[in-house]
């Protein structure tokens, strides 16, 4: 199959209040970086859940990498998705950097002699390999994030899920994490990604983004179709990204420029 | 209300021998009034500096002058609850900090705290009044806070600073895991808390939110004061942004690369889209 995520008529709602999500059906392709855009509140985070099973699964049927959510499979699926989340103080495990690394690894039972070369590989990945011996206390959010990346990579899933990764640290850390994406992209195509983000920037670089919505996915397409799409934005809640902005408005003021997708290619065609 | 700090520098080593100092000779002056953001990376004293203000961390050394009060470091200070009165602290993810059973009595948990609370003022209309401030309406007054949305709670927990009126209200990375829109609306409200006579401290790592609502950025590194000016002066200087390590916001970007391309723009000034597109103009029509 081709699809490392399928929603097949899922609803789910939080104790008595009304559906968070309803009836909700998509796929997500694999090896793609996907993006998934939605407000506060909109059911983004919700969807990472019930994905990894940290939330109960009661109507209709979710599929990863082919093996459908239940619970016979949920150990092999959380074997092969690895999911990073918001906040960096909250996740760090470990008493050092290779420790943190390390926790996974133990948890799959990984050969004890096995460990440092695997501990090594992936901190290099996330240019932590100089940190191995230092405690979270000695590192910035940044770091911490790039290490919580390393321990879920560590562990070679097929499916990576960053939930607001970025969303708590410095634009320096937002960078670093950024960078180490784009890399994975490029050493690891087969490997799919799903990044809950607000930010933009991110969504404008993606293969694919889902537009999420009182609970429904009310558009899926690439960032060309979705981000250039006014209506769809508005209707939404969604800002568009910068450059988006800046080249609708020189169009309104009679300045005629093509579709641009970073600023750098905005100004070469001024 | 004016707050002015000399020589301030604050270290969390309890031992008697202080070397790890979060804070180091920092001299700054905040008038009254003043819409000031804080910048800088994580762990360069944004946080340490912002309590060292309202005495909920006391200097290790030199002092915070605060109006009439003087606070140093183990002097005991009087009326320190009229002090905290006076600067209200919105911490990050304050959603976190409402524990009440209704938002009601969440918010007036800090006026009854400081015996703003007499037989006189009628405690509803108190609350409701700064729900609506903060553009809720009164039919929260009676809803548990985890029956809220993150960012609603977010707001419950900035009225019920608001409720005891301070002069001065420092928010801590207010709009952080916001979505651009809540997050547009949140930096609205603080906007309009200024227009309404406040001193506004913002911390902040959004670079476009300090250029388009301060008039005033520090910026800390490692502790040390690093910058203190305009924040235009500071994002169009193109070396101390380079020196400081400082991400610019996207329109100043934008202007340093068509600068690049078309030298005459760099004679106007932009902090907007509008103006970008405008000055842009011209320099085409030359």
């Amino acid at each position: 199959m081709q699809n490392i995520i399928e929603f097949k008529n899922v609803t789910f709602k939080y104790d008595d209040n009304s559906p968070l999500l309803e009836n909700l059906s998509f796929n997500i392709k694999k090896g793609t970086y996907s993006v998934l855009l939605g407000h506060n509140g909109s059911g983004k985070s919700t969807i990472a859940k019930l994905i990894i099973g940290l939330l109960p699964l009661k109507n209709g049927q979710i599929f990863v990498n082919d093996l459908q959510l239940n619970e016979e499979n949920i150990d092999k699926i959380r074997n092969n998705v690895a999911i990073v989340f918001q906040n960096p103080d909250n996740q760090f495990i470990g008493s050092t950097v290779e420790d943190d690394i390390a926790f996974g690894l133990e948890n799959r039972c990984v050969e004890q002699e096995k460990m440092p070369e695997i501990i090594t590989k992936f901190a290099t990945l996330v240019s932590m390999e100089n940190f191995l011996k230092a405690e979270p206390s000695a590192l910035s959010g940044g770091q911490k994030q790039r290490v919580a990346i390393a321990g879920a990579l560590a562990l070679n899933p097929d499916l990576l899920i960053l939930d607001e990764a970025t969303s708590m640290l410095d634009p320096k850390g937002k960078k670093e994490i950024n960078e180490v994406i784009s890399i994975l992209r490029k050493n690891n195509p087969n490997m799919s990604i799903l990044s809950i983000t607000h930010h933009m920037d991110e969504a404008i670089i993606a293969d694919e983004i889902l537009v999420l919505n009182k609970g429904q996915i009310v558009k899926v397409g690439t960032p060309k179709d979705i981000l250039f799409d006014q209506k769809l934005l508005e209707e939404n809640n969604l800002l568009p990204p910068f450059v988006v902005n800046v080249r609708k408005q020189m169009l309104d003021n009679g300045l005629d420029i093509p579709l641009c997708f970073s600023i750098e290619e905005l100004v070469d065609k001024l | 209300m004016n707050i002015e700090t000399k020589n301030l520098s604050y270290s969390y080593d309890t031992s008697k021998k202080k070397t790890n100092f979060a804070l180091k000779d920092v001299n700054v002056k905040i008038d009254n009034q003043e819409f000031l953001a804080i910048i800088g990376p994580t762990g360069s004293g944004k946080s340490t500096f912002i309590q060292n203000l309202n005495a909920l961390l006391l200097p290790t050394i030199g002092e915070v002058v605060v109006d009439e009060y003087i606070i140093k470091n183990k002097i005991k200070i009087k009326n320190i609850k009229q002090l905290r009165k006076k600067i209200g602290i919105v911490f990050q993810f304050p959603e976190y900090q409402l524990f009440e059973e209704t938002v009601e009595k969440d918010i007036l948990f800090g006026p009854k705290n400081f015996n703003l609370v007499n037989k006189n003022n009628d405690l509803k209309e108190m609350a409701t009044k700064v729900l609506d401030i903060v553009g809720l309406n009164a039919s929260y007054l009676n809803k548990a806070p985890f029956e809220l949305s993150g960012g609603e709670k977010r707001k419950v927990a900035i009225a019920g600073i608001l409720a005891f009126e301070p002069d001065v209200l420092i928010v801590d990375e207010p709009t952080a895991g916001l979505d651009p829109i809540a997050a547009n609306n949140m930096m609205n409200l603080f906007y309009k808390l200024h227009n309404l006579g406040k001193t506004i401290i913002l911390v902040t790592h959004q670079m476009e939110h300090v250029l388009e609502y301060a008039n005033r950025v520090i910026v800390f590194n490692d502790g040390t004061l690093s910058y203190d000016g305009k924040p235009w002066d500071l994002f169009s200087n193109l070396e101390l942004v380079k020196k400081l390590n400082i991400d610019v916001p996207n329109i100043i970007k934008l202007y340093n690369l068509t600068c690049k391309k078309y030298p005459k723009l760099a004679n106007y000034k932009v902090t907007n889209i509008t103006e970008f597109i405008k000055y842009y103009k011209e320099v085409m029509a030359l």
